[in-house]
């Protein structure tokens, strides 16, 4: 009903519409006809290789070697690189846009989209020494894949350069005449499917030899000359050299159609067209020269002339043709787009639509069309939002949006999610079909990339700008773009302080979340540049990050302070482990005085795996007590205190321990006493004792002139001296004695202990001669106890 | 699992905390296939028993054993499994094991889980040892905070003061921080910090920049914690010496509390037989606990000792833990005759009914009441003996002349005569240190003097011992300040009336004394208390410290939501996480229940602690080389 919109791109195989949409018209450079080239085109709007067509007679300008050149979809040359091996039998490009070449030799070399060379592979000795006819690139579950056939007529699949190549069954019967293959992929396995002859040959991996299907066909041909297989591996098309075209599925247990062309030129390309509504294929698009010609499955067709030279990119919605002059891409019409834009359409969202033009018109004819649509209207509203993401059109896709909006003003309670959600996304696409950007993808494409793919992307391209603005629109972190655009700036700008500058001022504002300059740093000392590492480093808070790069830089004064600096203990340890191994033990010593917190965690190691290394640490520090302590802790274990008493007094004594010095001496002394006297009295227990224990001794055996004599040497005060006679004498219950020496003098010690003693030996008679004398507070207890 | 950590009411469920630290344990063991045993480091044992029951490892068919140098392991078993704390000198035992194993067994996987850290100093010695290869998955099992009561974490960490203080190890604190992050990822950002002492700021410090990393912490509404209160044991050595005279302080210091749990020797105990079956008649509070006790005891080889779980979970230990040793006897005393009584009103004037509902519900209740008060009254009578032992009584005397700061600045006749009587060094030693820490320091002549005495007595080997607690602080020379007889006077360190039983002030815990770390935390719950707490505090050692962790708000974000408006806060407790850092005794953490059982404070506290300690554990941390 409404007036035609779009309509004019549309045509009709029937039952369905199809439409041919005009991209960003891509403008070649001058010097590139895409006549004589042959041209490889990355899927999702990618990046497109081209170079001379070997088979076509050019007059060569320049040099003779053949040089491969990378555009992008708007004709800007991203790259070039010569071609300096063998014979180039193929290009394809990877899911990751990576720019595959295979050569004679089957020998694989990977671009990425600027020409620089990432890596090269063989695909087997085999195919290396029998050379190769044939090679493809093709997609499967496991990624892209190379699959090539040599001279022999063996084919061989490599998935990547760490796998193992795989070979398929070889071909039945003869090798010969084999005009065509294709790679399809099910479930895990690749196999190939090709056309010899009549016949065609389904080679499955693991299987012994291939199965023959022949006889697909009704009317007469000579040979299959093309196999195509669709996006999605479900369907099959063949092409006989008499222009006979079978549609049917992959496993050719069924036949769509067998159309006849009535053409008799070799077609150039065949692609199944995949619907953008679901992930079906009713036609397949055949270029031939100046001409392309769609037939669907009922055998139905439509038909242009076109530029002399097209090449067809199949999509996962739909097929781009990239020609000299333009850019398009055939879709069928999607089921929305239709059922709004129709001629004569009698669909809600039809009338809706009108709806919303008469509303902005102020036309009372508004609610007429509205009272139409008003029982679906929920139905119209989702078709104009879902029909707006299939749109290209800027302005298409406004007038649908805001008929979606007029529509869903109708409805109670309306979930504004997925307007919004289109909304945000269309604005994205519009800007990547943008020729800037040169990425047209559909709203499908985007939503199977899914947005962190796209905006990998675009970083890779270089478009950081965009890439955060896309990243802010969308709600997705956005540092790590910021990250990548320093790694290239680290790479690319030979200033250390600009490019930290620099750095700091974009990654200073404080929505950046979560940027890791150690990252950034690590970078530029991949790139061999220390210096800006470090400066880098020192703009990260979170010291613990410093130390792994750090230590592999050897810069190991700052690893220590960084890890010091964290209070990690643990990273200090492994920082100290990692110098012990690289450094001279003197450096190491010299580098982690000036860190306290190292210093400690190195002495804690050292004294539980090598207690020698610390007398080389207390050394450098010239700390003499831990020296002496040192000695003293070797010399209780060896057993041997004598003979280290006077290393361990010295130490002491450097250390200003002055009393521990003297302490020592004494001990040197009694030690020397304590052997004479062993054997003045022959009692052999005295060696070792404190000067305590050996005074307790000497009056236990009775001679209180000799300890008396050591009271005085080592001046042992007068109550000790009195507690250890009471103990004694209590002791070996010499009861009278006691008693004179508690009347000798007063007592420096008090009377309690006698009372104590007394009661320790039971004795509660001898202890009640003492307590009047005890301290007034303690004698209630004393008498308690002693009753 | 463990209904004791949930509490009554309490906004801090620590329960989450045990299932976060039983779940991580559980998923490291997952991804380890085939049969397992799981080999335990002694100091481990403890730890593990806080978060997991032992049907865990049953219904997992995993087998667990102690951790020594032979050790026989079962010779099927694919996986073994060893859950230590990462020091170099277990690693010794492993190597052997590998050693020997590989004898015996081949094809069998060994694993390491280090708790809390992964140690690279471990790795590179089993490396020396040449055993690495056989070792297939080295973890880290992140447990540094582990749930003790409903109102406790710890990390269980004995030596943690010794290693800063003495070693200059700072693995506790930076673990502390670590936990702390951990403590704020299961219940939100705490908004406000204080916090006193050298280590606790640095602890602080690592914190925040861990916490740098969280960006979902500060992201949101503030969490269940209102304020943080860090405290470093440094500036109060003398609570941890001091002789805590609360029940729990009691037993822990005459027996030893282990992970919540007290093991003594059977004969103290009327026999279970007469109680009606401890396993079977356990009811309610005690269950679960019994196999595991089996577990560890087939492990340590005790089957001579008795286990009494210690913990909220248990009634009447409750409410007897946190009361004065002198009320405990009475209150005991009471509840025999209560449950005497309600034994004995039944017998008579019933109806049947009556009696029949009463033997359904309430008498076997009322067992497990009578149990449990059998239990208390048996360790009551225990401590009651040691406490009247007159060295008890001399000891504690002597302290809290100290405490009053009595004659501090010469030699107390007392530790002479007990130096001269040679007893057990480490009683010397507390009392030396009370005196130098009430003293805040000695001067020279002194500190020499008692130097001397101990090298007459004790020998030379004494002086590496003092020179340990030198390093630790705990003697030292006088310096200007004296800080702790200024702040006796300023903050009521020590109060006048002593009062025991239903008690106003929390200086009940130690009869006088309150301890200085619960008495700031008392201080700063009043309006404006930090502020003005501040400028008492400067002589303390280290940085008094204040900071604020604001939720961030993004450029173009909007604001999480209304946030509850101050005049409902009011009626809902504020949550204080107290840290202490480098360990905490049973009398100030009982202070604290005391602070916060008081209406007018209407504060909920939440305890973390390197460790609980007590006068004697503590030094012999210290003590040791």
């Amino acid at each position: 009903m409404p007036i035609m919109y779009n309509t004019g791109e549309w045509f009709k195989v029937r039952p369905d519409y199809y439409r041919k949409v005009e991209l960003a018209t891509p403008d070649w450079p001058l010097d590139l006809d895409l006549e004589y080239m042959v041209v490889e085109a990355a899927p999702y709007g990618g990046p497109l290789a081209t170079t001379r067509d070997p088979t076509k007679l050019v007059p060569v300008k320049g040099n003779a070697r053949p040089m491969i050149r990378i555009f992008d979809t708007a004709g800007t040359e991203t790259g070039h690189l010569l071609w300096n091996h063998g014979k180039l039998i193929a290009m394809g490009w990877s899911d990751t846009e990576e720019l595959i070449c295979v050569q004679e030799n089957a020998t694989v070399f990977v671009y990425d989209m600027f020409g620089r060379e990432k890596e090269s592979y063989s695909i087997g000795d085999e195919a290396s020494v029998t050379k190769i006819v044939e090679a493809k690139v093709f997609q499967s579950s496991a990624g892209t894949g190379v699959a090539v056939m040599t001279t022999s007529g063996r084919i061989f699949l490599k998935q990547n350069s760490s796998k193992t190549e795989r070979k398929l069954p070889d071909i039945p019967n003869s090798s010969q005449n084999c005009n065509c293959w294709e790679i399809v992929t099910e479930g895990r396995n690749s196999y190939c499917l090709l056309g010899r002859d009549r016949e065609v040959i389904k080679l499955f991996p693991g299987e012994t030899v291939g199965t023959i299907t022949a006889n697909l066909f009704e009317k007469p041909h000579d040979r299959i000359i093309k196999i195509s297989v669709s996006y999605n591996h479900q369907h099959l098309a063949l092409y006989t050299n008499t222009g006979l075209l079978w549609l049917g599925s992959v496993d050719m247990r069924q036949k769509y159609c067998e159309f006849d062309t009535g053409r008799k030129d070799m077609p150039l390309q065949m692609e199944w067209i995949m619907n953008a509504d679901n992930s079906e294929a009713d036609a397949v698009v055949i270029s031939y020269p100046s001409y392309l010609l769609i037939v669907n499955r009922n055998a139905d067709r439509s038909d242009f002339p076109y530029d002399p030279v097209m090449f067809l990119v199949a999509e996962m919605d739909g097929v781009r043709i990239i020609t000299q002059n333009s850019h398009e891409i055939i879709q069928r019409l999607p089921k929305c787009v239709e059922n709004i834009f129709a001629v004569n359409s009698q669909e809600p969202a039809s009338y809706l639509f009108e709806a919303q033009k008469k509303f902005e018109e102020k036309s009372y004819k508004s609610d007429e069309y509205l009272s139409m649509c008003r029982e679906k209207i929920e139905l119209a509203v989702t078709e104009c939002i879902e029909a707006a993401s299939f749109e290209f059109c800027p302005e298409t896709q406004k007038s649908l949006l805001r008929t979606a909006n007029f529509g869903k003003g109708f409805i109670r309670g309306h979930n504004p999610d997925e307007y919004m959600r289109i909304m945000r996304i269309l604005r994205v696409l519009n800007t990547l079909r943008h020729e800037r950007i040169a990425m047209p993808l559909t709203f499908k494409q985007f939503s199977h990339l899914n947005p962190e793919v796209i905006l990998s992307r675009l970083v890779f391209r270089k478009h950081y700008a965009i890439a955060i603005q896309v990243a802010k629109h969308l709600n997705l972190p956005e540092s790590w773009i910021l990250e990548h655009w320093a790694y290239h700036k680290v790479i690319n700008d030979p200033n250390d302080t600009e490019v930290a500058r620099k750095i700091t001022e974009k990654f200073k504002n404080p929505s950046v979340e979560g940027i890791s300059f150690c990252n950034i740093a690590a970078k530029a000392h991949q790139a061999g540049r220390d210096d800006l590492a470090i400066k880098l480093l020192e703009l990260e808070p979170r010291a613990s990050l410093h130390v792994p790069l750090l230590l592999k830089m050897r810069k190991f004064d700052r690893a220590v302070g960084s890890a010091t600096q964290s209070g990690d203990t643990e990273l200090i340890t492994q920082v100290l482990l990692e110098m012990k191994m690289h450094m001279m033990l003197s450096n190491l010593h010299m580098t982690i005085r000036d860190h306290p917190l190292a210093l400690n965690m190195y002495k804690k190691i050292m004294r539980e795996s090598n207690r020698a290394g610390l007398y080389g640490i207390y050394n450098t520090e010239d700390d003499q007590k831990s020296i002496a302590e040192y000695h003293f802790e070797n010399a209780i274990e060896t057993e041997g205190l004598e003979s280290n008493l006077s290393m361990i007094g010295n130490a002491y004594a450097q250390g200003r321990c002055t009393l521990e010095a003297e302490l020592c001496a004494d001990t040197s002394r009694l030690l020397k006493l304590q052997k004479t006297l062993s054997t003045k009295y022959n009692v052999n227990s005295l060696n070792g004792l404190s000067i305590h224990d050996t005074i307790l001794e000497l009056l236990q055996i009775g001679e209180l002139k000799e300890a008396e004599r050591i009271r005085n040497d080592f001046k042992v005060p007068e109550r000790r001296f009195w507690w250890l006679r009471v103990i004694t004498l209590s002791g070996q219950h010499k009861w009278e004695e006691l008693e004179k020496l508690a009347k000798s003098k007063k007592s420096p010690i008090g009377y309690d202990p006698f009372v104590e003693v007394c009661l320790q030996q039971d004795n509660a008679s001898e202890a009640r001669k003492y307590i009047p004398r005890c301290r007034d507070n303690r004698k209630g207890l004393w008498y308690m106890r002693a009753k | 699992m463990f209904p004791h950590l949930k509490g009554h009411g309490q906004r801090v469920n620590l329960q989450l905390l045990q299932e976060a630290a039983c779940r991580e344990l559980v998923q490291l063991l997952e991804r380890i296939e085939g049969s397992k045993v799981i080999v335990l480091d002694e100091d481990m044992i403890g730890p593990l028993d806080l978060v997991t029951r032992p049907k865990l490892f049953a219904d997992r068919g995993i087998r667990l054993l102690a951790l020594k140098p032979e050790l026989h392991l079962p010779r099927e078993v694919a996986n073994v499994v060893y859950v230590v704390r990462p020091r170099v000198a277990l690693m010794e035992q492993l190597a052997a094991h590998v050693k020997a194993g590989g004898r015996s067994a081949t094809g069998r996987q060994y694993h390491i889980l280090f708790a809390p850290r992964r140690s690279c100093l471990c790795i590179s010695q089993l490396e020396v040892s040449g055993v690495l290869g056989s070792f297939g998955r080295i973890e880290e099992l992140a447990w540094n905070y582990l749930p003790l009561d409903a109102d406790v974490v710890s990390m269980e960490l004995p030596n943690a003061f010794r290693d800063v203080s003495v070693d200059g190890d700072t693995s506790s604190l930076y673990q502390a921080a670590v936990g702390l992050v951990q403590l704020q990822r299961l219940y939100g950002r705490i908004p406000k910090i204080y916090g006193k002492g050298e280590f606790a700021h640095r602890v602080w410090e690592h914190a925040k920049q861990l916490g740098r990393d969280e960006r979902t912490l500060y992201n949101g509404d503030k969490g269940v914690v209102d304020q943080l209160i860090l405290l470093d044991r440094g500036i109060d050595l003398l609570s941890p010496l001091a002789t805590q005279l609360t029940y729990e302080g009691l037993v822990d210091e005459f027996y030893g509390i282990r992970q919540n749990k007290l093991k003594l020797s059977a004969e103290n105990f009327p026999s279970d037989g007469s109680i009606g079956g401890v396993g079977a008649g356990g009811g309610g509070n005690g269950s679960g606990s019994g196999p595991r006790v089996e577990e560890s005891q087939s492990l340590l080889g005790d089957s001579e000792k008795k286990t009494i779980l210690l913990h909220s979970g248990e009634q009447l230990y409750a409410e007897l833990r946190n009361k004065h040793f002198n009320e405990v006897t009475k209150l005991l005393a009471r509840k025999a005759r209560e449950i005497h009584n309600q034994m004995h009103a039944t017998s008579q004037d019933k109806s049947v009914q009556e009696i029949k509902s009463f033997v359904e519900n309430l008498l076997p209740q009322l067992m497990v009441q009578k149990k449990a008060t059998s239990e208390h009254t048996a360790i009551a009578g225990l401590l009651h003996e040691q406490v009247n032992a007159v060295s008890f009584a001399d000891d504690l005397a002597a302290e809290q002349e100290f405490m009053v700061c009595a004659d501090l600045d010469k030699p107390s006749a007392y530790i002479e005569d007990l130096i001269a009587s040679k007893v057990e060094l480490r009683r010397v030693l507390r009392l030396i240190c009370l005196q130098c820490t009430a003293a805040s320091g000695f001067k020279e002549k002194l500190l020499n003097h008692y130097k001397r005495e101990l090298v007459h007595v004790y020998g030379l080997e004494v002086l590496l011992t003092i020179s340990n607690l030198e390093k630790s602080g705990l003697l030292h020379l006088q310096t200007e300040s004296r800080a702790y007889s200024v702040l006796r006077k300023t903050l009521h360190l020590t109060v006048d009336d002593t009062v025991e039983v239903e008690p106003k002030d929390i200086s009940y815990v130690h009869s006088f004394y309150a301890p200085l770390t619960a008495r700031l935390v008392e201080h700063s719950l009043k309006p404006l208390g930090w502020q003005s707490l501040k400028s008492q505090i400067t002589n303390l050692p280290g940085p008094t410290f204040e900071d604020f962790q604001a939720q961030l708000v993004g450029i173009g974000g909007r604001h999480a939501g209304p946030t509850v408006t101050e005049g409902s806060l009011l009626n809902v407790p504020r949550v204080v996480l107290v840290c202490f850092v480098g360990g905490c005794t049973f009398a100030e953490i009982a202070a604290l229940r005391f602070l916060a059982a008081q209406e007018d404070n209407n504060v909920e506290f939440l305890i973390a602690t390197t460790k609980v300690v007590n006068k004697h554990s503590f030094l012999d941390s210290l003590m040791s080389s």
